[in-house]
Parts: C-alpha cells; structure tokens; sequence
C-alpha cells in the first residue's frame, strides 16, 4: 500500500517538474500606441553636445519600445533609482591628455577609455535632474558596485566629510570622492572608484570613474583635470 | 461530525477570536509597515496564511483569519440563524459583511495597481506595474506596436518556448530578479560579449530586496531564427531596446516594466502646479487629460483629491517632475478594481441590516402600558 502511494505520488511530482520545465512564460498581446500633440509650450532645442537620436527625457524613456539607440550600462544602472534621465544637459569640457573619448551615446554625455588595455579604466558624464536620491545614498550604492559592504556610520562620515571641494571653471560646484579612501584594504588590482558630484543649476552631474585602483592612481590628477574642466556651454557655443 | 463542523465553526467564540487575531494583525502590520513598507506588510500580514519567522508558521495570517471568518459567518447564517422577519437585519447584516470580505478577495485577486508618467504633449494607451516585468518583443519600428510579452515570474535557466509569429525560439540562459550590469570593463570573461543595446556585457546578480519595486531585474536568453542564433542580454534599466537583424527580419527586445493595456488612450495636454507662496511645497497640482475611447475624444481634468473614473480604472494624480528641457511630466496612478463597487453595497446592506434589527427590536420591546388602578375615587 505503502509502495503504491509512494509510486504515484514521485510520478505525480514528476509530472509537474516536467511540465513546469517544458511550459513557456505566460504569454500576453497587446497593442502600444504612442501620441505625440504639440505641447502648450515650445520646447527648448536639445544642447549643441546632445547626441543625434537621443531619446527624449523622462522615466519612461527606459520603457519606449521607439526609443531605439544605443545608452551606456551606467545610464541603466542610474536608472536603477527610477529617476529621470537628462539627456538635453548643456555641458563642455576638456578631454585629458591620453585618455580616449567615445561620442555621447544615450543619457551618457561622454565616455572615455584612460590607463594600459589590461588594466583599462572607463569615465562617464551623467546628468540627471534634481539630486538623484541625495549624494550619500547614491555613495552608499556605488560602493555596491564595488562588490564592498558600506562600512560602519562613522567611518562613512568621515569619507564625506573628508571629501576634496570641487569648484570647475564653469564656477559648478561640488566634491570628489575616491573609494580608496573608504575601502584601504583594495589591492592595486581590485576595481575602485573616483566620483565627482557637481550641482548645475537644477540638476547633478556625476562623473565617475571605474577601473583597477593602480590605475586610478595614476589618472587621478588628470580626473580631477576634467572635472574642474566642466562648464556650461550657455554662454559657451560649440561643446563636448 | 458534522454537528462537530457546524458547532465548531458557527460559534460565537470563533468570531470574536476571528476578530481579535484581526486586530492584533492589523496592530502589528502597522507597526511593521514603518520599518518594511506598505506592500511588504500586506503581503506578510494580509496575504498570508500564515505568519512566519523562518519556515516556521508562528501566527495566523490575515487570509487564514478573514477565510475562517467568511466560513463562521456563513455556516451561523445557514445553521444557526433563525429565518424569520425579527431577524432580517442580522441576516442582512451578516450578508453586508461576507460580502465586505469577498469584495476584499476580490479586490486582492484581480485588483491591479499600475502607473502611467506622461510628458506633456505626449499620450498612451498601457500603465506600468510597479514591481511586475515583462520581456517585450515587437517588430514595428514606429507605433503602434504589437507587442507580445511574457510575464518574468516564468523564467527560469532552462526554459525555452517558440514564438511562432516571429519565427523565434527563445531559451533562458540567466535570469536574475535583481541585478546590477557590468560594462566592459567590470566584466571578467569580455572574450564574446552578448547583444545588448547599451554595451552591457555581463550581469551580476543583486540581493533582492524587501520593496521589490527597487528591482532591476536581468536577463540572458538565446534567441535562434533559422539557423542564426543571438545571445542577448537584457536588463531592466536599459533606454532602449535591443535590436536582432538577421536573414528573417528584425525584432526588438526589451525587458521592460509589465504594460496593462487601457481601454482608453491618455493624452496630457497640460500640466499646472501652484506652490505656497516663498516656499517650494506644492500646493496644488492638476492634469488636463484628452481621453480617446475607440475615437470619441473628451477633456478631463485630474487633480489631487480628483480621480477620473473610467469603468472599472481609476486615475490618481500621483506626482510630477520638471525635466531638464524644461517641459514638465504628471504621474498617475492607475488602480483596476473590478469590485469597486462591492463594499459600498456591503456597507449599505450592513447599515440597513442594523438600521432594520434595531427598528424591529424596538417595536418588539416595546412596554405595554399597564392599567391604572382605580383606587383615587375608593381612597376618598
């Protein structure tokens, strides 16, 4: 008795491990439509350094199946906090010696590649309006792309506190943070972080640089170059 | 034993246990919605059988307690109430609230709870959810798009399934209901990295946490069409899709908020806000919506404290935000309640239920006068 109940119920669970492996997602279909009327008001022409083809600001920018164009990982992870892109940014700056600038691509302003190919360090311009969720919060988040733990309250107060004031040219304010400095124990070739977080006008620009903590070493001087660099190109023509 | 079932659960003892363990959850819930936020708590305390600390069941959960309350009502309506015109307002009574509980089961199994952010200028016909996803495949390059969407609850390593219509057969390779990207230069193997819209060439998975709306959900699958085969990466906080060109065609791939379809398309034509004067706190802040039904159009207008009702769909005016172009963007907020209606009928019915028992009760218990004594004219 014992055997047979024993029997039919495997082969009952087998069944439904076997039909659940087989069965396709739930399916559904609908159809979009997506209206454009002209606005109550003209809206201002995109920044002389806004890439061709970038989707209009706005959270659901990440949603549209139209908006079709290439956008940067960072892009996405800003995402990540739901806020809104800000694509139409007006802002110039000049490029370190050595470093390999990429053309602006989605709701990155700019890209660049700096320090040896085996140990390539990447930097990006993001724009987004208001404060982004506060720049404490999005420290704490960034030291989890780092694969870290944030650590202790005091010890996170400190690299606040401790951060370098950043004034550009542009007369934008803020401050650089380097990771180095919250997480001592990363080796030369554990992946660190610089971050500079500058008010502009309504909005935060965030330039941050990702790579091995040897080569941000090396690069941090002309980093900290390129964020003093950063200027609004409203009284400036011409731009990234 | 079924005496034992019918004394058991029509007892009046049940009830007001029924009713204390609501209180107690409804006290707690409250208490950890502080902490754990309002959709955790529903689910924990409300939509529970039970509650749990671990795997260990170690308090009743608000679906057990509301499914045993539901039972206890109607067994004492069926077994034990006495049908009669001097009970009628209990019976009505106990109606209203069964159906109170049933409106709120209904309500959880086929409510939906969605968002819709327009610019101005700009119009959809589909809400977003806040915590469900889907991933999207269309071919149209501009609207409007015939999207076919699974639902990502299905999606495991190892799944694959055809979509005819496209020619495609889809198999999951990774799946990761949080996730976090890496570019080119946090990813350790970048010897062939997957299509991918945004240059994103691996995903790393990510704790998932207790408000599941912060989710950025990832995913890898193996697209084949003919004798091509595409491996694609996907990730929830991509601006755009991720485009497959091959001898067959093209396809575009997103994974992407889950979309409800409307039945109705929302233009924002413009957006106001009033602010306290010197200060930067809102005021007031209104919508002025065009709402196409199948090409009858009309205006409307939505405002803190002002829904606009569309059959079973209700729109709130949720937020707003100033973009960097200096347009603006309204979010509604968008609930779907096929029982909307259920407790305002199961609160008249209690109303009058009680109205009815008291009114009967009165009459019932009324005193009957009693006859005077005739002792004044004896006495004098």
């Amino acid at each position: 008795m014992v055997f047979r109940y024993g029997v039919t119920g495997s082969t009952l669970i087998l069944t439904m491990l076997l039909a659940a492996c087989s069965r396709a997602p739930e399916r559904r279909q609908y159809e979009e439509v997506m209206v454009r009327v002209a606005p109550p008001q003209q809206t201002p022409q995109p920044a002389p350094g806004a890439a061709p083809g970038t989707p209009r600001p706005g959270p659901t920018v990440a949603d549209t199946p139209a908006a079709v164009g290439p956008v940067s990982a960072v892009a996405a992870d800003s995402a990540m906090l739901g806020d809104v892109p800000g694509a139409a940014v007006s802002l110039a700056w000049t490029t370190p010696q050595g470093w390999r600038e990429q053309p602006a691509s989605g709701v990155r302003l700019a890209t660049f590649y700096a320090g040896p190919d085996d140990k390539l360090a990447e930097c990006t311009i993001t724009a987004f309006p208001g404060d982004v969720g506060g720049t404490e919060a999005n420290l704490r988040r960034w030291v989890g792309q780092l694969n870290r733990s944030v650590p202790a309250p005091a010890v996170f107060q400190a690299f606040l506190d401790g951060a370098t004031p950043l004034r550009t040219e542009g007369g934008l304010q803020g401050a650089l943070y380097d990771f180095a400095d919250l997480l001592p124990d990363l080796a030369a070739g554990d992946m660190s972080m610089l971050a500079g977080v500058l008010r502009h006008g309504n909005s935060t620009v965030f330039i941050k640089m990702m790579g091995a903590r040897s080569t941000l070493e090396q690069e941090r001087a002309r980093f900290e170059a390129l964020c003093r660099s950063i200027r609004s190109t409203a009284t400036e023509a011409g731009g990234a | 034993m079924k005496d034992l079932f019918i004394d058991f659960f029509s007892s009046l003892k049940l009830t007001v246990l029924c009713l204390a363990l609501l209180m107690v959850l409804i006290f707690w819930g409250t208490l950890y919605q502080v902490e754990h936020g309002i959709w955790q708590a529903q689910q924990v305390f409300f939509r529970s059988w039970f509650i749990r600390f671990g795997f260990l069941p170690i308090f009743p959960g608000g679906k057990l307690v509301m499914s045993v309350l539901f039972v206890n009502m109607l067994v004492s309506l069926l077994f034990r109430m006495e049908v009669s015109f001097r009970k009628a307002g209990l019976v009505l009574t106990h109606l209203g609230l069964m159906l109170l509980l049933a409106g709120g089961w209904v309500t959880y199994r086929f409510g939906q709870e969605s968002f819709l952010s327009l610019v101005e200028g700009e119009g959809s016909n589909v809400s977003q959810s806040y915590r469900d996803w889907e991933l999207s495949l269309w071919t149209d390059p501009s609207p409007p798009f015939r999207v076919i969407a699974y639902d990502t609850d299905g999606l495991r390593p190892g799944r694959s399934w055809r979509v005819p219509e496209l020619a495609l057969e889809l198999e999951v390779e990774t799946y990761y209901p949080n996730s976090v990207p890496l570019g080119p230069v946090q990813a350790a193997d970048n010897a062939q990295p997957p299509l991918n819209a945004s240059g994103i060439h691996a995903l790393q998975p990510a704790r998932t946490r207790p408000q599941p709306e912060e989710h950025m959900p990832g995913l890898i699958v193996r697209a084949r069409r003919g004798r091509d085969e595409h491996r694609v990466l996907l990730f929830g906080g991509e601006a755009a899709p991720t485009r497959i060109e091959d001898n067959v065609g093209t396809v575009f791939m997103a994974l992407r908020r889950k979309r409800y379809p409307l039945p109705i398309t929302v233009t924002l034509h413009q957006f106001n806000r009033e602010y306290y004067p010197g200060s930067d706190i809102p005021r007031s802040f209104s919508s002025l919506i065009e709402v196409d039904n199948r090409g009858l159009q009309r205006m409307a207008l939505i405002a803190m404290n002002q829904p606009f009702r569309f059959r079973d769909f209700t729109f709130y005016q949720a937020s707003f935000a100033n973009l960097q172009d200096g347009s603006e963007m309204s979010t509604f907020a968008v609930t779907r309640n096929v029982g909307r209606i259920l407790p305002y009928v199961a609160t008249a019915m209690t109303v009058i239920g009680l109205i009815l028992h008291f009114l009967v009760e009165l009459v019932r218990r009324r005193p009957v006068p009693h006859a005077q004594p005739e002792t004044a004219g004896a006495s004098s």
